[in-house]
């Protein structure tokens, strides 16, 4: 005897264990609290679950869940009497030098500075740059999805993208990292 | 060319957004510069690593997994979907009956069984869940994927009632098990006896006594006199064999360990005269392999994640 949830379930866990830990850390630059992203992850799957269990097997999943995790946060956002546009200027404290050699225990000491450097580049992406750059680097949405979830054009959506990468590249530059990037270039 | 210019080309590019004339382009400013190839590993590596930049925080993904599973096995209390019923029945609206909607309005629990999950519902009836089950009920009628047990307390004036995809199932006091599966629905009657109706054509049903066993394949109802002994074992967790041939008792092992059990093709012949008769209560797969295996001078191997039983 076979049950017919159970190969649905099987793909409810796989798309689960996918995307968890990214999703809550695309989550986590918008509430800011670790906890709070976990919440809101986790809701937005039991609702999956229960709701809309027919996404599990589409290939648009990944689009859905990146644009309702976005939602979601900014509904809380709202909720908890932030202004999502004030909690998204780009000057929220960033993370400090200590939070994030919890994260990164692992890596080089370069390699830290590096990364290091560039959450701090991205988090000062003005908002609406940082959304669309988020969605395109961390969700891969094609930038016709992106257009779509915003409800920009992807003119837009290209513009925003070529004015994030050259704001990173100028504020890498200016932070010396460029200089490492160009030696590795040469000898590379 | 303008500063933004290639730096889009060189997203576009990266993202797999570029046309022919893009990438084209953009190999003419590669090759036109030294300069510009170390440019274009420069933004190539700040791309590649923001990626990663913002996935720095590790989520611990199992736990989260096991409370997700958690919550989806407590009954949640949902209303009932409005929407739809006054989208199909705007009509009721017109006659002004909302009101009376309000007040007899159900309120539909969905249960789905991570594991194998013991139900009562609000009026006494008893409904045991197989693991991945699915199970809404307001009132006296459920619906259902999956499998499960009912022991429905007796209406006769409100028979209890479960659909599934394609068909329904109305106790006429009784306790009975319900497989609903996407190639058809079979239903065991335990004891008492059950309605089985076609969904898409009422006038196709039958009524089934206890010991009954009855498949719904497309609109044919397939019957067997006796119902097998192990079809609750997933319940009970009693495996009971009476001189079963060992066809059987694989398939029973197999249904209820989850786990494939065959006989080896030379066997096949002689299978139907071994005959198995054992009673396992609780006890892992490797237990009760090995116990047939000394009933019957049978080995068995393990091969491609299947037991197979086979002659020594």
């Amino acid at each position: 005897m076979i049950f017919p949830e159970t190969d649905l379930y099987r793909q409810f866990q796989l798309v689960f264990r996918t995307w968890y830990n990214l999703l809550c850390n695309y989550a986590f630059t918008f509430t800011k609290d670790a906890d709070i992203s976990e919440d809101l992850v986790q809701d937005l799957f039991i609702k999956i679950w229960e709701q809309r269990r027919g996404l599990l097997k589409e290939a648009s999943i990944r689009y859905y869940l990146f644009t309702a995790v976005r939602n979601n946060c900014i509904t809380w956002l709202r909720r908890e009497k932030l202004s999502a546009t004030v909690e998204l200027t780009g000057h929220e404290s960033i993370s400090t030098t200590t939070d994030y050699r919890d994260y990164h225990g692992g890596l080089m000491d370069e390699e830290k500075d590096e990364r290091l450097l560039l959450e701090q580049a991205i988090a000062r992406l003005p908002p609406k740059c940082k959304e669309i750059f988020l969605l395109s680097r961390f969700g891969k949405l094609s930038y016709k999805e992106i257009a779509t979830n915003l409800d920009i054009s992807p003119r837009t959506v290209e513009n925003q993208l070529g004015k994030a990468l050259k704001m990173l590249r100028a504020f890498l530059k200016e932070s010396g990292v460029c200089m490492t990037l160009a030696l590795i270039g040469i000898f590379g | 060319m303008q500063d933004t210019d290639y730096i889009k080309l060189v997203l576009k590019h990266l993202d797999l957004e570029a046309s022919p004339a893009e990438e084209n382009a953009l190999q003419n400013w590669l090759e036109a510069d030294q300069q510009h190839r170390l440019e274009y590993q420069a933004l190539e590596k700040i791309w590649r690593d923001s990626g990663k930049a913002l996935n720095v925080r590790s989520f611990n993904v199992e736990a989260a997994l096991d409370k997700v599973e958690h919550r989806l096995a407590q009954p949640s209390i949902r209303s009932f979907p409005w929407k739809r019923v006054f989208a199909a029945a705007s009509v009721l609206l017109i006659l002004g009956s909302a009101s009376w909607w309000s007040l007899t309005r159900p309120v539909t629990h969905s249960i789905t069984a991570t594991t194998t999950l013991r139900v009562a519902l609000p009026d006494g009836s008893i409904v045991n869940l197989r693991r991945g089950a699915v199970l809404s009920y307001s009132g006296r009628t459920a619906e259902l994927s999956g499998e499960a047990f009912f022991e429905p307390v007796h209406d006769p004036s409100h028979p209890f009632r479960i659909t599934t995809t394609n068909a329904i199932f109305e106790d006429i006091g009784t306790s009975f098990l319900i497989n609903s599966k996407p190639n058809g629905d079979e239903l065991t009657v335990v004891s008492g006896k059950v309605k089985f109706t076609e969904k898409a054509n009422p006038s196709n049903n039958l009524i089934l006594g206890s010991g009954h066993m009855a498949l719904l394949d497309g609109n044919k109802f397939v019957t067997s006199e006796t119902a097998a002994a192990n079809v609750t074992s997933w319940k009970t967790g009693i495996l009971d064999f009476q001189r079963q041939p060992l066809q059987e008792v694989a398939a029973d092992i197999s249904d209820f360990y989850q786990t494939p059990v065959t006989l080896s093709p030379d066997l096949l012949e002689k299978a139907g005269t071994i005959k198995v008769t054992a009673r396992f209560d609780h006890q892992p797969l490797k237990d009760v392999l090995e116990e047939i295996q000394l009933m019957t001078g049978l080995s068995t191997r393990h091969e491609k994640g299947s037991f197979v039983f086979s002659q020594k």
